[in-house]
């Protein structure tokens, strides 16, 4: 008998309706329309200030959030479309085009600062929007010593068509919704869905890439400028309207760090939660109002408190950036994120036991893990070898190494591997193969971009040394001399080798003696000598890796590891330091491991190992290499083959 | 999806809270609950909104404490009338918008008056509102315009801005009599804000009613002085024997310190916001400023020694550094005596109001320079001011000067 | 004119240690902090405390108030940044900002806002140079502690063990603890000297003017104008900075006008951060996109 599923019934519109989201969002309408009606004026007051400052800080969120720019310029954003909105209305300007055009110069303001954000990043940018802040400060005090005086701006009565806001708090409140809503819209068209919008999540910290992926990063670095310093603009300006007078002394620094807070809190590139962190910062004075007039009044402590309350809300919100950046980074809404995931596992699973994480890891499907398992083993498509066994004793072994990196992605998922001492050894495998996460692994050098050992062991002389740091493995006699930055740029020849042979004193016994070991550095790289005072960094490709190899040498090792020596260098100079490597492995007994991506090392090794998306393909002497089939061959040359 | 909706909820239950917590909230300062004053048994309810927290908070705490002893000096001893008062402070922060929130915070409290402002700007924001709530608003100083002639619900209990050079110039003519000297060479040395530019304006003006009488020489301050040997060379150039100095106690001291440096030995004259014990120990000879209230410091004035007294008994004494705490704590007179006027039943904006324009003749027991009052057509309490000078035999500041008074004619020729 | 640019050299002592506070914290960190006024004003309020109500002696005073503060600058290095190690400057630059309002309004608590004047240990004599020109013993003690101080600093930077360890550590940390260097400690010390630096500027600052709270905005934060002027990585910069930002400030309030005084160490730092990111004297290592 054939058993018939039923498909379930299409959902019919009122199912729609009563779904979870349409209804918190028309209570979300409907609680914000009825907002003001209950509420006393001065507290409609304090909600309008909050949703100007929304403005602000979605904006805001808009270039450091998503763009990735810094800026403590807000306030002078603010007070630039305020003074200008604040002169026009002297003219008689009427009011929405005095906002409008306050906006625009902002706008304008912001194109001429995303100029320098182009060349400059990080520090040079913030600093540089903090010289904005104070310069024009200066100028807006100027301009009103020369035109209105002490009294400030005297700002007419806000009307849009007909309808003529004055000093109503409940009108005010009503068009200052309509504002928010339209920027919060009209931001989110402008990052979401399309793939305009996703360029934008680019900008911030990978514009390389983005370039690369065809992203015209200046345009949009400016754009990033140009939309929220308008939006900002258009915050100063409806706030001159808003509160009736304006001073040039309204927006001060400490107007910065508050919007900067409310981004912090909120949540980095969260829109709702730039919002809801504006409400929280905004109103803040106004709860630490309410806590200290119900704490105690009278006695010492009562005179205690209520001296020091108000100087309280600079210490809270410093004390929640400080808090939120050091254990959420993400904010209200990544904690909010976070909550949400794990109350939905709860619910699904019946309390079962869960991942860590809210997002799955990337990479090969994640099979749900077994109970008890102490960490996730992935699947691999390829299956890793498991007839690695050493003919010997080896010095150095690696067993199902596993590494990983912030935010799910492997660097390897399974390498095995092993060194054998005095010989030369050669990892081979393509680019993105999991050959310097290994060589990160074993040397200790993982926390340089945040990677982690998940799964496996590192085994030194027979011990267990997983995961020791880079000091403890060069005390061991374990020295790497990394793909990128091998040499202390800044500092100069002599300086690096000085730093090494310090270092090298530390270690015990073993290895390269301390006298030997800088007698070989002057033997095996006499091109050195005269670029003793040279700053490392601009020395060229060849005498840099000579440079990486010596100061290696001088920490006295007993095991160098060597990464991707041939990168970027032309061929002869790689033949010359092969044959000093091999010089340095036959005469003074120095074990090697390299890893390479093609086949120059061959020559010299006595053993390679093959990885092929981070596992471990094959092992055997490097002249066989060839055998394992065309896709080996493939991308390692051909020539091998003909060896 | 999911993620949006949670950060909908999470948004909309974060403003249902905060707004709880504003509902909630019964307003702060001593005294706990809000509510309206109502007639004949409830407290007085009064306002202070001033800078707690912000740039000039160093003027705003010493004022919310000399207001706050002597209301608990008055509660302690059976309130105004037979009602105690309920002080309402609050922070505005210099900020404007903060200033009108107050306002109407105060105004839907049902408060008498609302007291503090020390910035223009912040209590301009207020302004427009008297009109509405009826709430009047004493502040300390002011624009010419707000408060020449009296505008309703306006008051101001210090020397406005726009009259000080009246007071300084006619201390300028004392001394200069004193020490015989008929050519008075009058050279102003000031921070660059708009206030600053009326008051030379002013100064030119005054300077002309004086036969033989010139001025030599203006000079441009930064808001914040690192160096002030640009100026003072310049100024030293003019060669004037009389300067009047107009900034704040931070940027006085390197000014002064560079005229003298630049060899300019003539007296220069401050104003209040120079007038702190420190500047005068600082700068010592030739260097005199005026103060329209008394320094808690101050040995000569018998009213000083009780008012410390009461602030040490309701623990305010930390803030009795300066002038500002005396401000706030005649400010408690005045609106004791205002209460009284006003009657048992006072319970309205406008009958304080009514009952501030008719208290013509205040007392301060010598705690500010007389004469003091309101009248319907003067909103302003003080025109007179002190003038003081180091005095190394006391080791302190002492007087110079009588009371110092702007007179009618003066406030009708420049003030109107 | 002479007398002017005399009496710019002791402002410009000030503002070279100043800059060296954010120059040394580059130097051996590779990070700004935007709460450096604030940690400038708390050192400064210390050693009033330490010189008016406990009583020491002047170079007693100092030495202790410099011993907290570095003591302090370690302790934010060790409780917060340190955790921050891999995130990028930008965060640990944001949470400096959070630092800074927490450290303002504990001072504001802690000492108030009046404004205080040192007590003059030092009979405060006037000297006449030629052309017009004076200079007080103050100032003299001022641009001699300046040029010394900023001397040391670049001896032991540059040129000392030590300092070679901080800016290896400063570069690239795991390779420096692959040398066997203690990089926690270094960068520890490198808050610590920073900070030192900064008071000291800020003492130096109050003889010669006030002490008040302003000066974490006028002194620490301005301090980056002769910092970027001079070189972000070089030392002997922050006193070729300093110089020239005193000098502007001088030249403009005598030809343009007083106001201007306060926004040209400013608009000479944008001119800089614009067409010569290095400075007079860094080196052109600069953050390119």
């Amino acid at each position: 008998m054939r058993r018939v599923t039923a498909a379930p019934p299409p959902a019919s519109p009122l199912r729609r309706l009563a779904s979870p989201r349409a209804v918190a969002v028309v209570v979300l309408i409907v609680g914000l329309v009825v907002l003001p009606q209950p509420l006393q004026g001065y507290q409609v007051n304090w909600v309008n200030l909050a949703l100007l400052a929304v403005i602000g800080a979605l904006a805001l969120n808009q270039l450091m959030g998503v763009a990735g720019q810094v800026s403590v310029g807000n306030a002078a954003f603010m007070a630039v479309g305020a003074t200008v909105a604040a002169g026009l209305a002297q003219h008689s300007v009427p009011p929405v085009v005095a906002v409008l055009a306050g906006a625009v110069a902002a706008a304008v303001m912001g194109a001429i600062v995303g100029i320098p954000a182009l060349r400059l990043r990080g520090l040079y940018l913030a600093a540089a929007t903090l010289a904005l802040y104070y310069i024009v400060s200066y100028a807006t005090n100027q301009y009103q010593t020369d035109t209105v005086g002490a009294s400030g701006w005297i700002m007419p009565s806000f009307s849009v068509g007909g309808w003529s806001l004055g000093i109503d708090q409940k009108s005010w409140y009503y068009l200052l919704l309509i504002v928010v809503a339209a920027t919060f819209l009209f931001l989110r068209r402008l990052t979401d869905r399309s793939r305009f919008g996703r360029a934008w999540h680019l900008l911030s910290g990978h514009s390389k890439a983005a370039s690369a992926m065809g992203v015209d990063v200046a345009r949009l670095t400016v754009q990033a400028f140009v939309i929220s310093s308008f939006l900002i603009g258009l915050e100063g300006g409806l706030f001159a309207y808003y509160v009736g007078v304006l001073d040039s002394g309204d927006f001060t620094l400490a107007l910065s760090i508050q919007y900067v807070a409310m981004i912090v809190i909120g949540g980095w590139g969260s829109m709702a939660g730039a919002a809801v962190g504006a409400v929280l910062v905004t109103l803040l004075p106004l709860g630490v109002e309410t806590l200290g007039s119900s704490l105690p009044q009278t006695g010492a402590a009562g005179q205690f408190i209520s001296a020091n309350v108000p100087a309280l809300q600079g210490i809270v919100y410093g004390v929640l950036i400080v808090l939120f950046l050091m254990y959420q980074p993400g904010g209200l809404a990544r904690l909010a994120e976070v909550t949400a995931a794990r109350a939905g596992r709860l619910a699904r699973r019946g309390g079962g036991r869960g991942g860590g994480r809210a997002r799955p890891a990337t990479g090969p499907a994640a099979p749900v893990p077994a109970a008890g398992a102490a960490r996730a083993r992935p699947r691999s498509e390829i299956e890793p070898r498991s007839d690695i066994e050493p003919p010997a004793a080896p010095l150095l072994l690696t067993e199902g190494l596993q590494v990983s990196y912030a935010g799910g992605v492997f660097g390897t998922h399974s390498v095995s591997l092993y060194v054998l001492p005095g010989e030369i050894t050669v990892l081979l495998g393509a680019n993105g193969a999991g050959k310097t996460s290994t060589l990160r692994a074993i040397s200790g050098f993982t926390s340089a971009e945040g990677a982690r050992v998940t799964g496996g062991r590192v085994e030194l002389d027979g011990r267990d040394v997983t995961g020791s740091p880079p000091d403890r493995m060069v005390g061991r006699g374990v020295v790497l001399v990394p793909e990128r930055d091998k040499v202390f740029a800044d500092l100069t020849v002599a300086e690096n080798l000085q730093l090494s042979a310090r270092g090298g004193r530390r270690r015990r016994a073993g290895g390269v003696g301390p006298s030997d070991a800088a007698a070989l550095v002057g033997d095996l790289f006499p091109a050195l000598a005269p670029l003793s005072a040279r700053k490392a960094g601009v020395l060229s490709g060849g005498e840099r890796q000579m440079l990486a190899i010596g100061r290696a040498l001088l920490l006295q090792p007993r095991v160098l590891i060597v990464d991707e020596l041939s990168l970027g260098l032309a061929p002869r100079v790689v033949e010359e330091l092969m044959s000093q490597l091999q010089l340095i492995n036959t005469r003074h007994d120095v074990t090697i491991l390299m890893a390479e991506q093609s086949s120059v090392a061959t020559g010299i090794a006595q053993r390679a190992f093959v990885i092929e998306t981070g596992v471990t393909r094959w092992s055997g002497p490097p002249g066989e290499v060839g055998d394992g089939g065309e896709l080996i061959a493939s991308y390692l040359g051909t020539d091998l083959a003909s060896d | 999806m999911r993620k949006r909706r949670l950060l909908a909820l999470s948004g909309l239950l974060a403003l249902v809270g905060m707004v709880a917590a504003a509902c909630g909230s019964s307003g702060s300062g001593s005294g706990g609950s809000g509510g309206g004053a109502g007639g004949g048994s409830g407290p007085y309810v009064i306002g202070m909104s001033n800078d707690l927290s912000g740039p000039i908070s160093a003027l705003g705490l010493p004022g919310l404490a000399g207001l706050k002893t002597y209301v608990d000096y008055l509660n302690a001893h059976g309130g105004v009338n037979g009602r105690k008062i309920n002080l309402i402070s609050l922070d505005d922060q210099s900020n404007p918008a903060l200033g009108r929130t107050d306002y109407q915070e105060l105004a839907d409290k049902k408060a008498l008056v609302m007291t503090g402002c020390v910035y223009t700007a912040v209590c301009q924001a207020a302004a427009p509102l008297v009109s509405q709530y009826k709430i009047p608003i004493i502040s300390e100083g002011g624009p010419n315009n707000d408060l020449f002639p009296a505008k309703p619900y306006l008051y101001s209990n210090d020397l406005p801005q726009g009259l000080q050079p009246i007071v300084m110039m006619d201390e300028v003519a004392a001394l200069a009599k004193a020490d015989h000297i008929s050519k008075v060479r009058l050279a102003w040395i000031g921070a660059n804000t708009a206030s600053d530019n009326d008051g030379v304006t002013t100064l030119k003006e005054l300077v002309k009613q004086h036969p033989g009488w010139s001025m030599v020489g203006v000079e441009e301050l930064p808001l914040s002085v690192t160096n002030a040997s640009p100026e003072a060379q310049a100024l030293a150039a003019d060669k004037p024997n009389f300067i009047i100095g107009v900034h704040n106690d931070v940027n006085i001291i390197p000014t002064v310190r560079a005229l003298r440096a630049a060899g300019v030995n003539a007296p220069v004259i401050g104003v209040a916001a120079g007038s702190s014990d420190s500047t005068f120990q600082a700068l010592k000879g030739n260097y005199i400023a005026w103060r329209t209230y008394a320094s808690p410091t101050d040995p000569a004035i018998p009213a000083v020694a009780a008012m410390m007294q009461r602030a040490a008994q309701y623990g305010e004494k930390k803030q009795a550094t300066g002038s500002y705490f005396t401000q706030g704590y005649v400010e408690g007179m005045l609106i004791e005596a205002a209460l009284k006027k006003c009657g048992a039943d006072c319970s309205t904006g406008e009958q304080f109001n009514t009952a501030l324009e008719h208290l013509t003749t205040f007392n301060a027991d010598g705690l500010a320079a007389p004469p003091l009052g309101f009248s319907p057509t003067q909103h302003v309490l003080n025109l007179s001011a002190w003038f003081y000078q180091w005095n190394s035999a006391k080791n302190a500041a002492a007087k110079i000067s009588g009371s110092v008074t702007v007179t009618q004619s003066d406030i009708t020729k420049f003030a109107s | 004119m002479f007398p002017l640019l005399v009496d710019s050299v002791s402002v410009a002592g000030i503002y070279a240690l100043s800059a060296l506070s954010w120059v040394l914290l580059y130097r051996t960190t590779r990070l700004m902090n935007l709460a450096n006024g604030q940690f400038l004003l708390l050192g400064a309020y210390l050693f009033v405390t330490f010189l008016v109500q406990f009583g020491l002696p002047f170079p007693a005073a100092l030495l202790v108030s410099a011993a907290a503060i570095a003591i302090i600058g370690a302790l934010v290095y060790v409780t917060m940044l340190r955790r921050l190690a891999g995130q990028g400057e930008f965060t640990i630059v944001i949470l400096t900002l959070g630092l800074a309002a927490v450290v303002d309004s504990l001072t504001t608590m802690i000492w108030g806002s009046n404004d205080r004047v040192m007590p003059s240990s030092l009979s405060d004599r006037t000297y006449h140079l030629p052309l017009n020109a004076t200079i007080t013993t103050y100032e003299i003690i001022v641009i001699v502690a300046s040029i010394v101080l900023v001397g040391i600093a670049s001896l032991f930077i540059d040129h000392l063990p030590y300092g070679l360890s901080m800016r290896a550590a400063a570069e690239n940390p795991v390779l420096a603890s692959q040398t066997g260097i203690r990089v926690g400690r270094v960068l520890a010390a490198g808050w610590a000297l920073s900070l030192v630096a900064a008071t000291l500027s800020g003492i130096a600052y109050s003889y010669v003017n006030v002490l008040s709270p302003g000066i974490s905005e006028q002194l620490g934060l301005l301090g980056l104008a002769p910092a970027f002027v001079g070189g972000l990585d070089s030392i002997p910069g922050a006193l070729l900075g300093g110089l020239l930002v005193a000098l502007g400030q001088t030249l403009a309030g005598s030809y343009i006008s007083a106001g201007s005084q306060d926004a040209v160490a400013w608009i000479l730092m944008l001119v800089f951060l614009l067409f010569r990111p290095q400075g007079l004297l860094g080196s052109k290592r600069i953050e390119r996109v």
